[in-house]
């Protein structure tokens, strides 16, 4: 039988509290609710949590600190924890997510956002942890440290039978090997060569190895050197196509304005049909009917000619590189402070290692910055929405004129 | 006659009478501060360009006179005078947190191989900040590169009313 998880919640409002504790309790939690920070220690260590939430603002300890309590003690370091505030001050809720709370969540909510919202919690959990189960007969790791190559010439030097899973965001795999010959890959729909190919480009995600004494039919009958020798090949030209493109979890849109039907070849159009508004590179590529070298290929060229862009929406993807990430880092900056200079700063910085005069310097600037912007928000609270005066046709033709 | 403003910031220089004047030929008129360039699209069409200097401290100039048929905003900074984005930061700053309309960075260089990043990185349409902010390199003497601004402005309204 499944055992309920555990939910403490701390929080001095036990009314305001009252309707997520039902609501949890219906969707089968086990909740257990305490009004008092410097407590809340002792009782998680009798009532063992699976997941905290806690009030930032709590009288007798505040919860940063009641946060430090719990990540301190080794029993409940990887326990998730969820921060509830009605501060909506963005600081608040950076300096939250910077100490490390998995959620930070304002008052007032919707009850069923906050379990949805735990219920994801607990379903990456259970994710991550049957990702890193083995069962004992083998073992497993991340492709970006090893990738399918790697791993089938440990097995085939070893001699070994094992089934290889692999994971790349929601995409399952397997590839079956029998006395180190690959026999089998398992891939979507697709024939087992071709998913062999695919997956031998797949460098990021997580793979399980598991030994097996299990025997499976041979599909795959060239030898394993050959498809190995064929894979690194593969590796090779990939890498050498993506190096032009953002990286393969960016979003990326149709850009019309640029777009013309008419100078696309049969293939690029395709691509461009598995673009629905907005899409990310790798799922392009992994509908795509087309090789994934070919795939790419004509990725490569669409954006090289300006017919795709990255989207908008890319500012919930994860971070690949550096210059991604400090693109994204600066453009949640943005969202939520609005300080496009330091957005800018940030992005042009030219020298690392700035000296303590120059920072001290930005510092004055900030502070001045802070007060202006008080003094501007006080005369106007509401941003100007301004109301776009010309019409459509008008746009086109400066648009038309001035190209 | 129909008018669509785009209001032009750059750091004390001329900058922005050179952006201008690769956009509409010429200058029509000029004082210290601001200048001003029509670039005519048809009999009943204009596209108006407002050349503002911004200084540091400055907070006196009326923005919202130019907010009632506005377009966009255009910010240029010299990208080799480490000075000059500070000069514009704190406007830019309060244009992007109070106006919704497009604005552009624009960060002005001789010669686009002076450019750091590759045009692919930063995409056709410019590096995206925001929605409505987006960042590019441009030559102000080029009228291709300068026209290219405008353009992207209006790319992005048309992508907001889709």
């Amino acid at each position: 039988m499944r055992t309920k998880k555990k939910i403490l919640i701390v929080d001095e409002d036990a009314n305001y509290i009252s309707g997520l504790r039902k609501e949890l309790t219906k969707a089968g939690y086990e909740v257990i609710y305490w009004s008092d920070g410097k407590k809340a220690l002792d009782l998680s260590n009798n009532f063992r949590p699976d997941l905290i939430i806690s009030e930032v603002d709590l009288t007798t300890n505040d919860g940063h600190a009641f946060f430090r309590d719990i990540k301190t003690h080794s029993e409940f370091k990887d326990i998730p924890f969820i921060f509830l505030s009605s501060q909506k001050r963005v600081d608040d809720r950076i300096k939250s997510m910077e100490i490390g709370v998995d959620d930070f969540i304002a008052k007032p909510f919707y009850v069923e956002e906050v379990v949805a919202r735990i219920e994801n919690i607990f379903s990456e959990i259970k994710q991550n942890s049957d990702a890193r189960i083995t069962s004992g007969k083998g073992f497993s790791g991340y492709l970006h440290e090893m990738n399918l190559v790697d791993l089938i010439q440990t097995l085939e030097v070893g001699q070994k039978s094992a089934i290889i899973k692999l994971n790349f965001n929601d995409y399952d795999a397997r590839v079956y090997v029998r006395n180190g010959e690959i026999f089998d890959a398992r891939f979507l729909d697709l024939p087992a060569n071709d998913a062999l190919a695919r997956l031998f480009l797949w460098t990021e995600g997580s793979y399980q190895v598991e030994f097996t004494k299990e025997d499976f039919p041979r599909t795959l009958n060239q030898p394993t050197e050959k498809l190995l020798s064929e894979g690194i090949k593969r590796n090779a030209r990939w890498d050498q196509i993506k190096k032009n493109l953002p990286p393969l979890n960016t979003i990326v849109a149709i850009n019309k304005i640029a777009y013309e039907e008419n100078s696309i070849s049969n293939d690029e159009k395709q691509i461009i049909r598995l673009i629905n508004k907005h899409a990310k590179i790798y799922d392009i590529i992994t509908k795509s009917p087309l090789d994934d070298i070919k795939s790419l290929e004509i990725v490569d060229n669409l954006y090289r000619k300006g017919y795709l862009q990255e989207s908008n929406k890319n500012y919930q993807a994860q971070p690949q590189n550096q210059v991604e990430r400090i693109k994204q880092n600066l453009t949640r900056d943005h969202s939520e402070n609005h300080n496009v200079s330091a957005i800018i700063s940030n992005l042009l910085k030219k020298n690392s290692d700035a000296n303590i005069l120059e920072i001290e310097k930005r510092r004055d600037d900030r502070r001045q910055l802070v007060d202006r912007r008080r003094y501007h928000r006080r005369r106007n609270d509401i941003p100007k929405e301004n109301k776009i005066y010309l019409d459509r046709t008008e746009l086109l033709l400066i648009r038309e004129k001035l190209l | 006659m129909r008018i669509g403003e785009v209001a032009v910031f750059s750091p004390p220089g001329n900058e922005k009478e050179i952006f201008i004047k690769s956009i509409c030929d010429s200058i029509e008129s000029a004082n210290e501060k601001i200048c001003f360039g029509r670039f005519q699209i048809n009999e009943e069409l204009s596209l108006h360009l407002y050349g503002i200097s911004v200084d540091k401290d400055e907070t006196s100039i009326s923005w919202d006179m130019l907010s009632s048929k506005i377009l966009g905003y255009v910010f240029i900074f010299r990208w080799k005078d480490d000075n000059s984005l500070d000069t514009i930061k704190d406007v830019l700053d309060y244009f992007a947190e109070n106006y919704t309309a497009p604005i552009i960075v624009l960060a002005s260089v001789d010669d686009k191989s002076d450019i750091p990043l590759p045009e692919k990185f930063y995409g056709p349409g410019g590096l995206s900040i925001d929605r409505n902010i987006r960042f590019h390199f441009c030559q102000i003497t080029d009228p291709v590169s300068s026209k290219k601004i405008v353009v992207n402005i209006i790319d992005i309204l048309l992508e907001n009313m889709q």
